[in-house]
């Protein structure tokens, strides 16, 4: 009952953010049949493609026709690219994006956990007090910034990367990867120190608890205590950082994307809504949507798995 | 066991750093070119941005087409051509031994097809709207020979420009085979297309004038910026256009061959005539003379721009009038006594610019404070080129608005926006006499009348002011150390054929 009603909330999130979006891009100036044509405009063409893009009925009726060719699995044509359909060109960015995310989520788990936990256990020398400002420092510098510093280490110093990405798996896949191996280290960079703090402070607060003075009387060692205890009470915080920061990497990380020049969903995004291309960014939006409540839902399972209590209490209900 | 997972992660991290050849080839014959945005279109002639038709030129080829070096029409695909019934046949004669991208021979029945396809005959979908008014007709003679007949008219000694701008494609070969794989007869054959990411091209060792000697070229997508200089400096792109900044970056490297003329594109502060003060030509002589455009070019522009005096830029040579200079030099002086006399001494109004064109921001940002010196409060407007074009350009609602127009080899093309009823006549300049000689350049086939009626036209647009003409900015491209032999033209295309190979020429 609980998922069910979960679904239909969703879909009716999606709903209203579709037609959001569709009062939105008609309400902002400009026109995409001018948009494409530019200054050789035309007006047989002008009406031509008005036509071919649907653009003579009223704004209702192109928001449910919309809405029915998406019931169908149709998202339409881009006005933008064509002779390409929206699924084909979110089809053929979403991988660089995907793996972008994956990547990084991985470094920034396998990197923060031991990270933010090691903080924790020595937060009362002092050093490690500086480390924890300095990872504050870490999430404050814009990732832009981060790939630009990077870009002239590795690229232009070292000569070991290129600063420009080219994703072409079957023509070239190694320089694909070395593509996006900046790209994910500036991502993770910026992520590691936030992730780490989050735990490490949410650590500390868990270590004064009473239960953990009872498992120290019963004479634990604080590596177990740590370990079984500490760390998974304080992972529940962290997943919902997690969480904001996977949704934040699958919506396409705009700026990166154009710093290397990486043919993600972020761009794509970009072009879309500058060309005024509606049922691109319609289709984006829809994904996007699509993906965030996937991911919270991916939250909730982990949740209660972390802490059966979560899980136990559902129950209950 | 955690020892050695991290021992492995490292060993691999390092081998895909260093352990692996990066698979971009080595091979100088191989160029990757940068460009600003993705296509809407790669068939032949679909789309007309000046972002797509700069790449796509290189596909695809005309009967006729422009030469940079003469700067004059010289026959491509045609072998001749020949003007009969006052401009209303143009009878062109084929090649020998002709051929498609496909292999196939290029024939009269290709030139047929190819141009009832842009006019729209027979299909009802018209792909350049001025064709579908003008085409009446097109009569094959023989298997070399085409008679195309224009509509009587429609006729103007401009078509001649419009059949160069007509790509000749296989005979029967539809708009969705067309949007995916491109067949022409250019110096460059389709490989592989992503939309919004790049487009990659062969050399055709069929082509007309002989194989290219850049074999592959891919041009990339990639933004402005930063980030563009870096990659170049790093030999990942081998082609960089250049502004002020980059240029003197650039200069400072030995290797680097930068190539430069003159663009044919005009950057002009358009005033609009509805405006009541910009009636008083009193009003825009002071602008005029308020506005310091030397100090523009030094400090914004490209050393090869030039200052212009009227919609021509000293590109087109053959038609450009010279003797103009003199007529509104910088003078603040006699612009606070102009303005005075007209009675605007307080003169207040807005600049309206496209946000993304970071020049022209700045050209704003310069009669800004050129003006306040004389007493004019100016405002600057920046808006999208989205909403830019339909207000602006197409709407005139504007007071003064910064644009950089584009050139055309056709000075009729260029001219026509001052035609008292274009669409584009964006300061809504009227001049009766400026109608009826463009009527009749349009009528003349006699070029020595034609230069003359162009040369009248611009005479009369600098002494009515009918827009405030600032620079032609000029164009510069940077190649990476193994190229040479890159030519501009005066209107968007990077012919990657006429890039030759360094060590060729030593």
């Amino acid at each position: 009952m609980n998922y069910f009603k979960k679904i239909l909330s969703s879909l009716i999130t999606i709903f209203i953010v579709s037609l959001i979006i569709f009062l939105l891009f008609e309400l902002l100036p400009g026109d995409p049949v001018l948009t494409r044509l530019g200054v050789e405009t035309d007006p047989i063409l002008e009406a031509r493609l008005r036509k071919e893009f649907g653009l003579n009925s009223p704004l209702y009726i192109r928001f449910f026709k919309w809405c029915f060719q998406v019931l169908k699995g149709n998202l339409g044509n881009s006005f933008s690219y064509s002779g390409y359909t929206v699924l084909e060109l979110i089809k053929s960015r979403v991988f660089t994006t995907f793996i972008i995310t994956v990547t990084t989520l991985i470094i920034v788990l396998v990197t923060s956990i031991p990270l933010g936990t090691f903080l924790a256990k020595n937060n009362k020398i002092r050093f490690f007090k500086f480390l924890k400002v300095f990872s504050q420092i870490g999430f404050s510098i814009p990732t832009f910034w981060i790939a630009i510093i990077l870009i002239y280490i590795f690229s232009l110093k070292l000569k070991l990367l290129p600063t420009l990405g080219t994703i072409n798996w079957n023509r070239y896949p190694i320089t694909s990867m070395k593509s996006l191996i900046l790209p994910v280290l500036t991502l993770s960079i910026s992520k590691v120190p936030l992730v780490s703090h989050y735990l490490c402070n949410s650590m500390i607060e868990e270590s004064t608890k009473d239960y953990v003075r009872v498992a120290k009387s019963k004479g634990l060692n604080q590596n177990e205590i740590y370990r079984n205890h500490i760390l998974r009470n304080s992972l529940i915080s962290v997943i919902t950082i997690i969480g904001m920061i996977t949704i934040y990497l699958i919506t396409g990380t705009i700026i990166i994307e154009n710093v290397f020049a990486l043919p993600g969903l972020g761009t794509l995004l970009m072009e879309g809504i500058n060309r005024k291309d509606y049922p691109l960014v319609q289709g984006i939006v829809l994904y996007i949507s699509l993906a965030v409540i996937l991911i919270n839902f991916f939250i909730d399972i982990a949740y209660s798995i972390i802490d059966p209590r979560i899980r136990k209490g559902k129950e209950k209900k | 066991m955690k020892k050695k997972i991290i021992t492995a992660l490292i060993a691999l991290s390092l081998l895909s750093l260093g352990g692996c050849k990066d698979e971009k080839i080595e091979d100088d014959t191989r160029m990757v070119i940068p460009i600003k945005v993705g296509f809407n279109s790669i068939a032949p002639d679909t789309d007309v941005s000046a972002a797509t038709k700069e790449v796509i030129r290189n596909i695809n080829s005309g009967l006729i087409k422009f030469d940079p070096d003469s700067k004059t029409l010289i026959p491509a695909l045609a072998e001749s051509y020949e003007i009969k019934n006052d401009g209303k046949t143009y009878v062109f004669k084929l090649k020998d031994n002709l051929k498609f991208h496909n292999g196939k021979n290029i024939t009269s029945e290709d030139v047929k097809y190819s141009f009832e396809r842009i006019s729209g005959i027979n299909t009802g979908k018209p792909i350049v709207g001025e064709w579908s008014k003008n085409l009446e007709g097109v009569n094959i003679v023989d298997d070399k020979t085409v008679e195309i007949n224009i509509k009587d008219k429609e006729k103007s000694s401009s078509d001649i420009y419009n059949i160069a701008d007509v790509s000749i494609i296989p005979n029967k070969m539809s708009e969705a085979e067309l949007e995916k794989t491109p067949i022409g007869a250019g110096p460059y054959k389709f490989v592989e297309y992503i939309p919004g990411q790049k487009i990659v091209l062969e050399a055709f060792e069929n082509y007309y004038l002989g194989a290219p000697e850049i074999k592959e070229v891919e041009f990339k997508v990639y933004k402005e910026g930063a980030g563009r200089l870096l990659s170049f400096k790093n030999g990942e792109i081998d082609f960089l256009p250049l502004n002020s900044e980059t240029f003197k970056e650039i200069q400072k490297e030995k290797n680097i061959e930068i190539v430069s003329s003159l663009g044919n594109d005009v950057n002009i502060l358009y005033l609009n005539n509805s405006f009541k003060p910009f009636q008083d030509k009193r009003v825009k002589q002071a602008i005029w003379q308020g506005i310091d455009i030397d100090r523009i070019i030094n400090s914004l522009s490209l050393p090869t721009s030039e200052k212009l005096y009227t919609h021509m830029s000293p590109y087109l040579k053959e038609f450009y009038e010279k003797g103009l200079e003199k007529n509104y030099p910088y003078n603040p002086e006699k612009a606070k006594e102009l303005l005075k006399e007209a009675g605007y001494s307080d003169l207040k109004f807005s600049i309206t610019t496209i946000s993304e064109n970071t020049f022209e921001n700045d050209l704003a940002l310069f009669i800004k404070e050129d003006l306040s010196k004389i007493g004019v409060d100016v405002s600057i407007n920046p808006i999208p080129w989205g909403q830019y074009l339909p207000e602006v350009y197409k709407g005139h609602k504007y007071e003064a608005a910064l644009l950089r127009v584009a050139g055309y080899p056709d000075p009729k093309r260029i001219l026509q926006r001052y035609e008292t009823n274009y669409s584009s006549n964006m300061g809504n300049y009227s001049n009766k006499k400026v109608d009826a000689l463009l009527i009749e350049a349009t009528k003349s086939y006699d070029q020595q009348r034609k230069i003359e009626i162009y040369k009248e036209i611009q005479k009369l647009l600098n002494e009515d002011i009918a827009s405030i003409y600032l620079i032609d900015q000029g164009v510069a491209v940077a190649l990476s150390p193994k190229y040479t032999g890159y030519k501009t033209y005066p209107f968007a295309f990077i012919d990657v054929s006429t890039i030759k190979l360094k060590k060729n020429k030593q």
